[in-house]
């Protein structure tokens, strides 16, 4: 089965360099991804300088009222303006996904390679904590993280944060493994590289693109995390928009005003989507055995 | 002489427009041995899966392939697995990948056996010792009991040519079956192959980038590059210096790079 | 060419190396003199110990018995000053230039690789361009990344890469059987000329006897772990002494003269 893989026919003579066919074309998940996520930013992005009308403005007493002109979202049972609170639960949406998967990020990667790319008994130790992290409920870290902090947005953050680390470690370390193993890191090591330069110059831009994917995956499920933590009340407190407390408030009034219910719900749903179509997308434009030749 | 296998004006195109094969033709007879040699990406391999109608998905094939007037190519799928197996066979550069890693090599020889010779019990595990004896394993009773990773690569090729042997085909497609081995090895599964064409009267397609190793078995042969047939000819003619230009530079270039060097034409000087 | 003289000392030398992987014995007491100057080609099948051999002779990897030694010396892969000299000195090649090369990285970068790891002193753009000239490419290469050659190119480009630091010893490890025959010529050629014009030792590891007998003057033949027959390249064709090696020669499959 050798050439199957390679049963492009290409017309080279042995000193032509081949000309690499770069795929121009985006993938169509990466876009509708890349515009869902722009979307949910621009309007969180708004929301800090302009809202229709104040976070904590009962207006002028219509409560749990339906879409109007004055109102397109209709009011919740206190009467303030839902599309001001969705609006502004975009924007701590956000910063609850890009935040966790910072700290995901930096700490799963370093305990990855740490654990992928040292010696044998770090390898074994770090991998031991991982699986213990990854048992740990993140509900269960959440409130010991809040009963330590206090309930807040940055709580939410760690508690997601943390648990979801576990998941970029072992992704890390298996990437890390697997890149070792290539020839080209045994190249590096016998013309002098160490393993510093290894790990800077040849592990992490081969390892990276995956990594982002899985972080990606990782936004979505913080969005998610975020809005069940906050109907806990474990999420970020009054007057702070968040989804999850929008629906929580909303639960009781479902049958009297169900918007009050949908909208948080579809903002959610297009987040999520957004974020994981936009790892997908990323999967589908850098993965190397879908460009080069191989 | 009508062929028993033919390939007609064969194209293979991808979903996406590109031509994978462009107009390759052949003939095998019965009993016959073709060489099918080309370097990468001339589209020897994808020619094989081509015939056997196992082209990866995306991909579509026209034109003929006849199997004694047959069209394989229009044949529904259930009607092609039955030709399969039990007609043409096919053994792969790779024997781990065309046997299951959780069944011992007597049950995965027996399978098709059962399935299309119809042979039960203590019946099938005679002929899986026949066909075990007929590719020459030695200490059969232990190999038929034996997982595939238990075996080395040479023994994996043999249970491979076993289990293709199994159901009588009248065709073997061999895509590179000796690529992966050693060189000692490779000689002998090569003489196994030779001995098995004369013996079994089975016709033999034999697909390789290794000319000398093609000429070693193949009387027929085919020479591809870029998904068309540069030339076809027969292996004494070709190596007697090819009618196309490409063939006399892969001729040239084997004779080049491989086979040894006698001591009188490279001389290399004495070290002390 | 130099002069031999019989008392030089080796480039690389293995005394009576062993290696074991638990209770697998892949060497088992080989000796290997490499002479400056000269081509020694080992030849094995899998299981041969060619690779651990290679591992040791390029201080990848530690004997379990016996030592190798660089220029007359020990190597110990703690003494951090001998192994920057024999990375300086002895370059690897390896068998699929499709996995020894960085796909994320340009040629340039590749290539400088070496320069850059051993810190060797000199302008390293001007040296990538000289050393991807001497194996035949241009120098707009540099900008481009791995995927877009084939595979004969990628030979070149990880000759290339070996050459950078200016090294005596090239070890190659099967550096053509993953090549397509008509490519195979020219990087035998290439490895061929470079080691006569520019004075390079030149080991090569294959299990192919056939390339061994075109490159090198020396012939090491392992099976199992252990040396069965050394000597002038033509003596071993010509005349083998044992029983193993007269079989991988009569297994080489031939072209019938035409």
């Amino acid at each position: 089965m050798t050439d199957l893989t390679t049963a492009v026919p290409a017309a080279t003579g042995a000193a032509e360099p081949r000309p690499r066919r770069r795929a121009r074309r985006l993938p169509p998940s990466l876009v509708v991804g890349a515009v869902l996520v722009g979307l949910v930013a621009l309007v969180g992005l708004v929301s800090l300088v302009w809202t229709p009308y104040a976070l904590d403005d009962t207006g002028d007493g219509a409560r749990l009222a339906g879409p109007s002109a004055a109102h397109w979202g209709g009011t919740d049972r206190l009467g303030r303006d839902l599309l001001s609170q969705l609006m502004a639960g975009a924007g701590n949406a956000l910063v609850v996904a890009v935040a966790s998967m910072v700290v995901a990020g930096v700490l799963g990667v370093t305990v990855g390679v740490l654990a992928g790319a040292t010696r044998r008994w770090v390898d074994v130790t770090l991998l031991s904590a991982v699986d213990l992290l990854i048992a740990f409920p993140t509900l269960l870290l959440a409130m010991l993280i809040v009963t330590v902090r206090g309930a807040s947005l940055w709580s939410a953050v760690w508690a997601i944060g943390i648990s979801g680390s576990a998941v970029i470690a072992r992704v890390t370390r298996v990437n890390v493994a697997r890149v070792l193993r290539e020839d080209y890191v045994t190249a590096a090591h016998a013309a002098g590289t160490g393993w510093w330069g290894t790990v800077t110059r040849h592990v992490v831009p081969n390892v990276w693109p995956t990594l982002l994917v899985q972080l990606m995956l990782l936004g979505g499920g913080a969005v998610l995390a975020e809005a069940s933590l906050s109907y806990l009340g474990l999420g970020a407190p009054p007057p702070q928009a968040s989804w999850g407390r929008l629906l929580q408030e909303a639960q009781s009034t479902m049958l009297v005003q169900p918007w009050g219910a949908i909208l948080p719900g579809v903002a959610i749903v297009v987040t999520v989507l957004g974020l994981n179509l936009l790892g997908d997308g990323i999967r589908e434009r850098t993965d190397p055995n879908l460009r080069g030749d191989r | 002489m009508t062929a028993l296998l033919s390939v007609d004006d064969l194209r293979v195109e991808t979903s996406t427009g590109r031509t994978l094969l462009d107009g390759v033709s052949w003939s095998l007879d019965a009993g016959g041995r073709l060489g099918i040699v080309g370097e990468s990406g001339s589209g020897k391999s994808l020619t094989a899966l081509a015939v056997l109608g196992l082209l990866p998905e995306g991909m579509r094939a026209t034109g003929r392939v006849l199997l004694d007037g047959t069209d394989l190519l229009t044949l529904p799928p259930r009607a092609l697995g039955r030709v399969r197996g039990a007609q043409v066979a096919m053994v792969f550069q790779e024997p781990l990948t065309a046997l299951d890693p959780l069944m011992t090599v007597g049950r995965q020889i027996t399978g098709p056996l059962r399935l299309h010779r119809g042979l039960r019990g203590s019946a099938a595990r005679d002929e899986a010792a026949r066909l075990a004896r007929l590719v020459h394993l030695t200490d059969t009773e232990r190999i038929l009991r034996s997982y595939p990773w238990q075996l080395s690569g040479g023994q994996r090729q043999r249970v491979a040519l076993a289990m293709a042997l199994a159901c009588e085909p009248r065709v073997l497609l061999a895509d590179e079956p000796t690529t992966a081995l050693d060189v000692t090895v490779q000689a002998e599964v090569l003489d196994l192959l030779d001995d098995l064409v004369d013996r079994t009267g089975v016709a033999l397609a034999f697909v390789s980038h290794d000319l000398p190793v093609v000429a070693r078995v193949a009387r027929d042969l085919v020479v591809m590059r870029d998904g068309r047939v540069v030339e076809r000819t027969t292996v004494a003619d070709a190596l007697a210096g090819g009618e196309a230009a490409y063939t006399r530079d892969l001729v040239a270039a084997a004779r080049a790079v491989t086979g040894l060097p006698t001591p009188t034409r490279t001389a290399p000087e004495d070290a002390r | 060419m130099s002069t031999p003289t019989p008392a030089r000392t080796p480039v690389l030398e293995a005394v009576d190396v062993a290696r074991t992987f638990g209770s697998t014995r892949a060497l088992d007491g080989v000796s290997v003199r490499v002479e400056p100057g000269r081509s020694i080609g080992i030849v094995g099948e899998s299981g041969s110990g060619k690779s651990t051999l290679l591992r040791q002779l390029l201080a990848l990897d530690s004997p379990t018995a016996g030592e190798v030694r660089f220029r007359g010396q020990r190597l110990d892969r703690r003494d951090r000053g001998l192994l920057r000299r024999l990375r300086a000195d002895v370059q690897p090649v390896f068998q699929d230039p499709r996995s020894s090369l960085d796909p994320r990285m340009r040629i340039g970068a590749v290539v400088a690789e070496p320069l850059r790891s051993l810190k060797v002193p000199g302008d390293h753009r001007a040296r990538v361009v000289e050393v991807l000239a001497s194996v035949g490419l241009d120098p707009e290469v540099a900008s481009r990344y791995p995927a877009q050659f084939s595979g004969g190119q990628r030979q070149r480009i990880a000759i290339a890469r070996a050459l950078a630091p200016s090294p005596s010893v090239l070890v190659a490890d099967e550096p053509v059987s993953a090549l397509d025959v008509s490519v195979r010529g020219q990087v035998v050629d290439l490895l061929h000329g470079l080691a006569a014009t520019q004075g390079l030792t030149l080991v090569l590891v294959s299990h192919d006897i056939a390339i061994v007998g075109r490159l090198c003057e020396r012939t090491v033949v392992l099976h199992h772990g252990r040396v069965v027959e050394e000597g002038p390249t033509a003596s071993v064709l010509a005349d083998p002494q044992d029983a193993y090696t007269r079989r991988l020669l009569a297994a080489v499959p031939q072209l019938p003269v035409g």
